[in-house]
This record gives structure tokens, sequence and C-alpha cells, in this order.
């Protein structure tokens, strides 16, 4: 928790800043190659996040467990990941769908992921 | 790095400085989505939906920031009136026009309400957007407000979407917080201000009017138009209601994508259009196209087709205010005119697809049935008409109670009469609602006139959906006489001793079927 602290007060510089960008320069655009934009756009992870697919579709299909049992491994193994509910992508089909992103992987989709891991 | 063998591997994100897997497809070659142009849905289920500096990170709020530094409120009206902007939620009225009214009535206050009451069966497009981007929806309503004049606004959505409420709200939170909601917005002298308001669960609240009232704290009642909302609306002042998806569209436009958006779609329809996917096919989901796309595409390239081999039957279009598009009209463009020349509609856009399996006349009374609850009561020939074309729905996918000529002859008039009495509430009814309400069953009858005429003269369902026009019988050759089907009938209508041929007494016989599925030797016939 304390971690999140620290990362609220750099994503409020990011957005205070940005958003006066955007009134005052309209013709800026976001910095791309900022530190804080890698972090917050997750183009640079330094632990592993998992997206969990969890719109009412997802939940319809089962994503409430899915994501408790997520939570559960990593309580239980005492691993520092990300959990980050999404809304529906579209595929509602494939549902409960399942994103992980490990740092220097590309970030991965995994369709009907049920309680297991 | 490996990927576990034992799970269903869908497709990847490519990321800068970032390894890819093999064999594995890229998002955007996936075959869902290849075809898809997402503009609304473009950080749907890709974002977290309740950060708002991921928003910002890809670019959010900054048309908003932009257009209000740079841009006066006619200048936004006149963009979008030029980008060609048609209302999402089904009518598929120009949106800048509409602003329009609004922008050059005078008024002390001016409202902006965001239509979230997604009533259609089968419709969850607006739920999917407020529950996967709802800063999208934020600022494309703190641009139509700005446009308009508005500082108040509303958003109007079902107490059904548990989720999109509470994700709406913590948007709205993070929104106040940054100051992009409040007073004096940056020190533009503009105001913002908006306020949830959950609906009780009413299809006719959908209807602008209704809608209102509701607001207002009346009852959900329709009220005749004009004075149109943009002139006089909630409280009587200058209202302006937009559906989500038109809302969360304004971003792509303003202040820069102009012509960018123009060169999608079709000659008088712009831009994209999402569809929601489901009934009989293979992948059910959100489908983001551009306008012209075919419905053959959308059903066949991109949702995988019909699913167990069955043959296409049709595809129910807009909910209880469409039509249905057969096998020969799945080559329509999609497009708010051309859809119209087919008796169908763009409604909100939600697609239930059928196969041969569905009985036209059962989809048709369905409808029926949904929207005989839900017509308000105000114009007789909606409440009234309605209900009577239930009952000659009901009618004829029952059996007969006595096979008199005298019913035969009921039956019938009653049919002649579904097309008149459609064409009579459609005329006569105030609202959106009266006057779509007989287009399911019109439209049914247009083109599956042959189903109707069997269930008519026949009493036969060719799907076998309507199961009190089935005949059952026993095919004495094959009956073993094992009392299975005797024991189980909920009636007690079929006799026969042990180890010998049973039979059905037909008036006992209330056709549910049960028989058929628990007899071992094949030996139930239906016909």
């Amino acid at each position: 928790m304390s971690k999140k602290q620290g990362g609220k007060t750099m994503t409020d510089k990011f957005i205070n800043t940005n958003l006066g960008l955007f009134y005052n320069k309209p013709d800026n655009s976001i910095k791309t190659e900022s530190e804080d934009y890698k972090v917050i756009s997750r183009h640079k992870i330094n632990k592993p996040v998992v997206f969990v697919g969890a719109g009412t579709c997802g939940y319809g299909a089962g994503a409430g467990k899915t994501l408790e049992s997520v939570k559960n491994y990593i309580h239980t193994k005492k691993i520092d990941i990300d959990v980050v509910e999404l809304g529906c992508i579209g595929l509602c089909a494939a549902e409960p769908i399942v994103d992980v992103q490990i740092p220097g992987f590309n970030r991965i989709a995994f369709g009907h992921v049920t309680e297991k891991k | 790095m490996e990927i576990p063998t034992d799970i269903e591997t869908l497709y990847q994100f490519p990321t800068e400085n970032s390894r890819s897997w093999e064999s594995v497809l890229n998002f955007t070659d996936y075959p869902y989505f290849k075809n898809q142009k997402r503009f609304v849905l473009q950080n749907c289920g890709i974002l977290n939906p309740v950060s708002i500096a991921e928003y910002i990170a890809f670019g959010g709020y900054s048309s908003y920031l932009k257009t209000i530094k740079s841009n006066k409120p006619n200048e936004v009206c006149e963009m979008v009136e030029e980008s060609g902007l048609r209302g999402r939620g089904g009518g598929g009225f120009t949106t800048g026009t509409k602003w329009k009214f609004a922008h050059n009535t005078e008024a002390d206050q001016k409202y902006l309400i965001c239509n979230a009451d997604e009533g259609d069966p089968g419709a969850f497009m607006d739920r999917a957007v407020i529950e996967g981007d709802p800063h999208r929806l934020l600022e494309g309503m703190m641009l139509a407000a700005y446009a308009i004049g508005a500082s108040k606004s509303y958003v109007y959505i079902r107490a059904e979407y548990p989720l999109a409420i509470k994700r709406l709200k913590i948007a709205i939170e993070q929104a106040k917080k940054y100051g992009l909601i409040g007073e004096n917005i940056f020190g533009s002298e503009i105001d913002f201000e908006i306020k949830v308001k959950v609906g009780a669960g009413a299809f006719v609240c959908g209807e602008e009017t209704a809608l209102i009232n509701s607001i207002e704290g009346k009852r959900g009642m329709p009220k005749p138009r004009p004075p149109f909302p943009a002139v006089k609306g909630l409280f009587g002042k200058p209202t302006i209601i937009n559906n989500v998806e038109t809302l969360s569209c304004l971003r792509e436009i303003i202040p820069t994508g102009v012509e960018e958006f123009k060169a999608i779609g079709t000659e008088r329809s712009k831009g994209t259009k999402v569809f929601a996917l489901s009934g009989k096919v293979n992948l059910t989901g959100l489908v983001e196209v551009p306008m012209g796309t075919t419905i053959r595409e959308v059903i066949f390239d991109i949702a995988g087709g019909i699913p167990n081999n069955k043959k296409f039957k049709s595809v129910q279009i807009g909910g209880p205010s469409g039509g249905c598009i057969t096998e020969e009209n799945l080559d329509i463009e999609v497009d708010y005119d051309s859809l119209i020349s087919i008796g169908a509609m763009m409604g909100s856009g939600g697609l239930v697809v059928m196969d041969e399996d569905t009985c036209m006349v059962d989809v048709a009374k369905f409808f029926m049935d949904f929207i005989q609850r839900e017509s308000c009561g105000k114009c007789i020939p909606c409440r009234e008409g309605t209900r009577r074309m239930l009952e000659i729905l009901e009618d004829i996918t029952h059996k007969p109670v006595t096979s008199s000529e005298n019913e035969a002859l009921e039956r019938f008039k009653g049919v002649t009469q579904l097309e008149k009495l459609g064409k009579v509430i459609k005329e006569t009814s105030l609202c959106g609602l009266g006057q779509t309400a007989p287009n399911p069953v019109l439209s049914t009858i247009k083109w599956f006139r042959e189903e109707y005429e069997e269930h008519i003269f026949d009493r036969k369902c060719r799907a076998n959906v309507c199961t009190e026009l089935r005949t059952f019988t026993i095919d004495v050759d094959n009956c073993t006489g094992c009392t299975v089907c005797a024991k189980k009938c909920p009636t007690d209508a079929i006799i026969g001793s042990r180890k010998t041929p049973h039979f059905i007494v037909e008036d006992k016989c209330i056709s549910c079927g049960t028989c058929y599925d628990v007899c071992k030797f094949n030996s139930i016939v239906i016909s």
C-alpha cells in the first residue's frame, strides 16, 4: 500500500501537468518519452500486471471468481503483482478474459479463464 | 518464458522494447478485431476504466481543454454538423443541427442529458462503454455542454446497470478532483456539473420527453412535440438529449477530427457504429464497424457465423422498434436510410441473430409481450392495440380449444386484423414507442408470411418452438411398453399396460414434449 501512496503523488503530478498543458498550450501533445508517461501508460512496467475483464459480461461468465482466485494466489504466494479490473473488450464470447503483462514482454490475452491460474 | 498449453491464447498487444510471444496474433490481426474500426471502444477492455491518469496518458481530456481554449461554442456546433454525426440512439437526427436549436435559444439555464437508459432487449453497447471507458463519455458530455451552453447535465442511467453506475460515479469524482468538473474550469469561466439520475427501469423513459418527465419527478409519460426539448425541455429550459454512443464519439471529432470522421462511412451516415451481437452467433459481443459495412460481414466474417452449422434465418436489428433482415438483404450496407428502406431501422444497435430453429411468430410474440408491458398507457391505440396484437399472436400459437369452424374463422379474422391494427397504432401514437410498436409483427409478416400461414392453417410450427401446436402420437411398432413416458406424463395422458404399446389421449395431452424427451426407443412421433 505504501508504494501506491508514492505512486499517487506522481500520478497527481502527471495529471495536473498534462491537463494544464492541454489547456494552455493546445498545440502540445503528451510527451511520450517522459518517464511518468511510460509508467502510467504501462509502456514500462516494473512488476507483472494481471488484467481481468470485469465488465458485466465478464462477471456473468465468472470473472468474479477468477478475480478472487488471482488475488488469493498472489496473497498466498506473496508475490508483487498489480491486478487491474477492466471493462469489456467486446469479445464477450471469450470472457472471462485475462491479460498478463510481464516486464520485458508484450501483453498477452487469454480467453475462458475460469478459476484456475 | 513459455505460454501454458492448457489455456486458450487469444492475442497480444505489441509494446515498445518488449519481446513478443511466438505464434500469438497481434490484437489488430486477430480475426474478430481485424475488420473493426474502434473509435468509441478504443480504450474499452484495454485501459483501466477507473484510472483518470491512464485515460489522460492516451490523450484523454485534451479535446475538451483544447476546445474551450481555442474554439467558440458555435464553432463546435458547426464542426459537429459538418462531420455528419447522427444520433446513435435510434432516430438518427443530425446532432449538430439539434445542438444549434439549443445554442440559438436564449435562456438563463440550459441542460444536457445523456440518455443511458438502454432498454432494448439484446442491446448492451452503452453499458460496455460506461463500464469500460467512463471518462470518454464524460469528455463527450463536457464538449456537448460547452457547445450548447449548458452548465448542468444529467446522466439518466438504468438501475439495472449497477457496475456502470459505480464506475461512472468514480469517474465523476476523479474529474471533480482534478478540476474538470466544477466552477470556472481552468480559469475559463465555464461551469459544469454532472448528476447521475438512476431510472427505475421503464422502457418508455428512453423516449426523450418521458425521460424529462422522469427527471422532473413526474410520471414517465411522453409529451406532445413541438415544443421540442431543444427549445423547451427539462424544467422548461432548452435541453439536449444525446445517447451515450453519440457523446462518446465527440472527442474524436472535436476539435481536429472532422475530416477523418467524415471520411469514414457512407454518403449520409458518417463514422462508426457499435453493434451488440447476441443470439445464435458464434462470437457474441460488441463490434464497432464503419458505416457501410454489410450485415453479412458483421455476422459471418467478424462474429464467425452461426454455431453448429445451422442455417441462418434472420437478424433482428433495433430491438422491439426495429425489424428483421433476412438472407436476401444481408448484403445491405449499414446506414440509417438503407435500413429504413427495407423496413428495419438502426435503432440503438442490438443485433439478435436467429437460426433455423427460431420461430418468427414466437419472436414477434416475444417483442409484442415486451412492448405491451412497457406501453405507458397514455395513448389508447398503443395501450389496447398492442395488447390485442399479443392476444392474436397467442391465439395462433396455441392449440384451438375446439375444432369448430367458428373458431377457425376467428383466428383467421384476427390475422387479417394484425396488419390493419399495426397501421392504426403506428399512425395514432404520440411517442416513438407506440409509433414503432407494431414493427416486429409487421416486419415478420412481411418476410415470413408463409410461417404465419402455416401456424394458422396447418397449425404447424416448422421450428418446433410453438410447443402447443405439436401433436404427439406413439409409433406402436417401436413402443416396447417400458412405461417411462406414462410415468413422466404430467397430465396422465398416456395409457397402456406394461410391455404392450401405449397410446396418447389427445384431449388430455398438453403437448409439453416430456414423453418425446424421455423415450429411449424413438417411438414418439411429432406431427
